[in-house]
């Protein structure tokens, strides 16, 4: 259940086996089924998610109706909603498993708690965090300046496996396109081969 | 606008499940039953079902799995079986809300610790009804876990009672 946890973690920082074992004590154990909620908007979002199985979406539904998923997360990825989380106002997101799920989740006073009696975790978190940060600032450069061609790229490329186990209505909305452009460029990539 | 809770029931007997799982659904948790008794509880699920309306009420035949699922967990069971569904269940019910239910008054403090002690990672509040009345005396080291049962059974429909110790 923590195989790939351990692995993560020891991929920016070495821990020991009894700090580990003390990581492993903190996390819950969560299992969700496809489209079932992690957090529904105006929920507090009380745990970031660590996901061990599955894949998990989070999104907004703006006036009209309409979802724009900010982020997946693959296996070996975290999820959380970073502002609800640390102040523990109400969510704007919903987070959703787009297929069935194994999860670790870690609540605020237990992530404290790994941080105070594990201090390596502090580097562990930073990087997350720096490189969440650089990733964040490319995804908005590309909504602003990148053709639709030149994001579905980058999307294939960071995620791989994406197209195949993302229904195509959630890719079309992640990269802001219809889905009739999403269909035109998968169609002229395929010819291109 | 909350997600809506999954309670994994763990009983020895179907008619306290049902009991439990029936006021726990109406109080719109998501409900999962554990238990091996397919054939007896298949009926009474479908009972329940029609009793209340919209009702997320599932029957699974592995222990794991439904505590895995859970995001509370419900105990009723003899002490003789806490061993060994501690073993079953432990490694997924870490940091979560485990509820012994009893109805037994004698040795509920040898009982709080032998659980504790079976479920070191898990928050673990004990639940003490007659079964006479709703009322239910609570009582657990993590005061949070324990309002938050304390809140559950109210909404369910009893008359929780915080113990103070």
């Amino acid at each position: 259940m923590y195989e790939l946890l351990h692995k993560k973690i020891t991929e920016s920082i070495s821990i020991t086996d009894e700090e580990f074992d003390f990581c492993k004590t903190l996390f819950l154990p969560k299992k969700l089924r496809k489209r079932q909620y992690l957090l529904q908007e105006g929920d507090v979002c009380r745990y970031t998610a660590f996901v061990t199985k599955g894949i998990l979406r989070s999104y907004t539904i703006d006036n009209k109706g309409t979802e724009h998923i900010l982020q997946f997360a693959f296996e070996g990825w975290w999820m959380g909603d970073l502002y609800s989380f640390l102040t523990d106002e109400p969510s704007m997101y919903n987070m959703e498993a787009i297929e069935n799920c194994e999860l670790l989740l870690i609540s605020k006073p237990s992530w404290e708690l790994l941080l105070e009696k594990i201090p390596a975790f502090e580097r562990y978190f930073r990087i997350l965090i720096q490189n969440n940060l650089i990733a964040t600032q490319q995804r908005l450069m590309g909504t602003l300046s990148e053709t639709a061609e030149e994001k579905y790229l980058k999307l294939i490329n960071n995620y791989p496996g994406c197209l195949q186990r993302v229904p195509q209505h959630m890719i079309a909305s992640y990269l802001g396109i219809t889905r009739e452009t999403l269909s035109r460029i998968r169609g002229q990539m395929a010819s291109r081969k | 606008m909350a997600v809506k809770k999954t309670i994994a029931i763990i009983a020895s007997e179907e008619e306290v499940a049902l009991a439990i799982a029936h006021k726990l659904a109406q109080a719109n948790y998501r409900i999962l039953l554990v238990s091996k008794e397919k054939n007896l509880l298949d009926q009474s699920l479908s009972d329940l079902k029609k009793k209340v309306p919209n009702a997320e009420v599932e029957l699974l035949d592995c222990m794991k799995d439904g505590c895995w699922e859970a995001d509370i967990i419900i105990l009723s069971i003899t002490p003789e079986s806490e061993n060994v569904v501690a073993e079953l269940i432990k490694q997924v019910a870490t940091q979560k809300i485990v509820v012994s239910f009893s109805n037994q008054e004698k040795n509920i403090d040898g009982q709080v610790e032998i659980l504790k002690n079976l479920l070191p990672h898990s928050k673990v509040v004990m639940a003490f009804n007659n079964s006479k009345s709703f009322k239910i005396f609570i009582e657990g080291d993590d005061i949070e876990a324990v309002q938050t049962v304390a809140a559950m059974l109210l909404t369910a429909g009893y008359h929780p009672l915080i113990a103070d110790n």
